[in-house]
């Protein structure tokens, strides 16, 4: 039986192989030039080929014993917890990032960001209402002032447009 | 002697004066402000703000851009360490063990090291500016391509010490971040590489979202996801600031990060993003404990952060003595100096001996501003753990949106900071390392761009790499470290396999 770092591994593995091999694909369509005088598809050609090499040499190969201080699942505290306590958190927050970003130019700089912040307290974090709603205006507002006022950032205006 | 002597204190008297100092202040305080924001970095920062200085008189404005230059590069450091967001290229590896010392209830000493690492490496820097500008910046000028591929080259070769796991693992990583480095039109050939007909890609991913997805955002996730959520120590008082041992550990890594980080700087183009990578893998090496780096080790803080702030100053020097950037930094400070009337190049200490000396010593000035600035506010900015992670993240979230989309004004930037951000949570999940893909971003297409001019210029000959004596040494050093790497390699692995066999 597999542990799920494995097989996160071995799926993260899988996936870099496959970039790879559209990589190579990509590549082949591009001018090569020779090894001397290098045109553009040459070097991502050797690079997609060396990706794809090691992604399967990484694939093939056991699993290394996680070294202490090394990468991986280690969120919070000393102890490195193993596995998530649910994944539909951190996709939760993928989702409402997704939902920032597409309404971000759309809706506009403070209407994205008070709903956004406010999602993620109350919806997600499951703060108390008024707590979120303030924390979200001064968050949205704090931030308007700041770009848009003091460092001269061109943000989106939206539906409200200023 | 006297001459210099005489020269520092026309320029003290200039950079001390009230008019002088209160926008040295200003830009340092600015600097800090923009360099603490995820996403703004010193360039933008001090794009965003050049206007403000078209008013002012050339001395005064150069000052105040100097400023936030300088109060950027301290600042970036700080989302760095609290947070893991790094503010920009040169503070992904402060995020390797800063990050880790602030987990461990350690911000406060991180973030002091960081702020006397960076004053010692400016002052120190300002030091060497004043007495061998000149001489020093006709040396910058003999690097070309070749020279580049034998820099770059030793480069590559730390991607390997930026990952405490698995060296293959590190190694297709780096393979990755290379490999992302090829998305965008090729500078050389101008034919679109793995654009997909996507405008926004033509300039390649872009280093901030890239970095703020694959650390910020995925840590942010990865916290969301734990059994336990995410407990940071919030440091005591008594804890913000370092210890003696700390403080000792330091001063050799501090040292040794201004060398890196000068010489680095004076070269032009983009090396200077390599200075505290280059200076990580140094202290690594150096160390007699290399495997407490990746797990807060206070060198891994001390000696990227010097290099980088004496990297800073150094970029200046081909700009005052020669009047060529040796980035785009300096360029946006030349523009600025042209807009005042002002010419470098040769001449500028003749002309402009006021501005110029002005300018040096404010650099000085500007390192105690920021010194006396920062130090305060570590227990300030420390005082942003005791906030309930449920709260903070929220925060750290829409920061990093906005940071993102104020550098290009581009919703393409957030999708590409989105996609990192999901890579970098599966990516660590899996146990890979992030970092090495960043500096495989980085220094891909540069090597690339490099080692196609040094063949072109050579007609596709590789005597171009003997011919020239750096390139030739720095390729001969960065084979040296291959070898050297093996026989390390070798003789751990020996030992298992005899073991093994017994």
């Amino acid at each position: 039986m597999m542990s799920r770092t494995r097989v996160y591994s071995t799926l993260v593995s899988v996936a870099i192989g496959c970039a790879a091999a559209s990589f190579i694909y990509g590549s082949l369509k591009m001018p090569m030039g020779t090894v001397l005088t290098p045109a553009a598809g040459l070097v991502p050609l050797l690079l997609g080929c060396a990706t794809l090499i090691l992604a399967i040499v990484v694939i093939i190969a056991p699993e290394p014993a996680p070294a202490d201080g090394a990468p991986g699942p280690k969120p919070g505290g000393e102890e490195q917890p193993d596995e998530p306590r649910t994944l539909p958190r951190p996709l939760l927050i993928m989702i409402v990032l997704g939902l920032i970003i597409f309404a971000f130019e759309r809706a506009g700089f403070l209407l994205t960001m008070l709903s956004g912040s406010f999602i993620l307290l109350r919806l997600v974090e499951r703060r108390p209402l008024a707590q979120s709603l303030i924390i979200s205006s001064v968050l949205a507002g704090g931030l308007y002032f700041l770009f848009s006022k003091l460092l001269y950032v061109n943000l989106p205006g939206g539906w409200l447009e200023f | 002697m006297t001459d210099i002597l005489n020269d520092v204190i026309l320029g003290l008297s200039v950079a001390l004066s009230p008019n002088v100092l209160i926008y040295a202040v200003l830009g340092c305080i600015v600097g800090t402000l923009v360099g603490v924001l995820p996403g703004l970095g010193p360039l933008a920062g001090i794009s965003l703000l050049l206007p403000l200085s078209f008013g002012l008189a050339p001395t005064t404005a150069i000052v105040l851009l100097a400023g936030i230059y300088y109060g950027a590069m301290y600042g970036g450091s700080t989302t760095s360490i609290l947070m893991r967001i790094p503010g920009e290229t040169a503070s992904v590896v402060t995020c390797l063990d800063g990050y880790e010392m602030a987990r461990k209830g350690r911000a406060g000493p991180a973030l002091a090291i960081a702020a006397i690492g960076s004053f010692v490496a400016g002052t120190i820097s300002v030091f060497v500016l004043m007495l061998v500008a000149p001489r020093v910046a006709r040396f910058a000028l003999k690097f070309g391509p070749a020279e580049y591929v034998g820099l770059l080259s030793l480069g590559l070769l730390s991607l390997s010490q930026l990952s405490s796991g698995s060296r293959i693992r590190a190694l297709l990583m780096s393979l990755v971040g290379l490999t992302l480095g090829m998305i965008g039109v090729d500078p050389l050939s101008g034919y679109a590489r793995f654009t997909f007909g996507i405008h926004e890609l033509a300039d390649g991913l872009g280093i901030v979202p890239l970095a703020v997805g694959g650390f910020g955002i995925s840590e942010i996730l990865l916290s969301a996801g734990a059994k336990s959520p995410a407990a940071i120590k919030a440091p005591r008082l008594r804890d913000l600031l370092p210890s003696v041992r700390e403080i000792k550990s330091s001063v050799g890594a501090c040292l040794r990060g201004t060398f890196i980080g000068f010489a680095i700087g004076l070269i032009p183009g983009s090396a200077h993003i390599l200075s505290s990578f280059v200076s990580y893998a140094v202290e690594r090496r150096v160390s007699k404990h290399p495997e407490e780096f990746g797990k807060g080790a206070v060198q891994g803080v001390a000696g990227p952060e010097s290099a980088n702030n004496a990297a800073a100053c150094s970029a200046f020097v081909p700009m005052l003595a020669l009047g060529l950037p040796a980035g785009a930094i300096p360029a946006v400070m030349l523009a600025a100096m042209m807009t005042h009337g002002v010419s470098p190049g040769p001449k500028l200490i003749q002309d402009h001996a006021q501005l110029y000396w002005g300018f040096v010593a404010s650099m000085y000035v500007g390192n105690i501003v920021l010194l006396i600035l920062n130090l305060p506010l570590v227990g300030l900015f420390v005082r942003v753990l005791r906030i309930p992670y449920s709260i903070l993240y929220p925060l750290i979230l829409v920061m990093c949106v906005v940071g993102v989309y104020s550098v290009n004004s581009s919703t393409a930037d957030l999708w590409i900071m989105f996609a990192a951000a999901g890579a970098g949570y599966f990516l660590r999940r899996a146990n890979y390392d992030v970092a090495p893909v960043v500096l495989g971003f980085v220094l891909g297409p540069l090597f690339e761009m490099s080692l196609r001019q040094a063949l072109t210029l050579s007609s596709g000959s590789l005597s171009i790499f003997i011919q020239r004596p750096i390139a030739a040494t720095m390729l001969a050093a960065a084979f040296v470290l291959i070898l050297i790497n093996f026989w390390s390699s070798f003789r751990r692995v020996a030992p298992l396999r005899a073991g093994t066999k017994r």
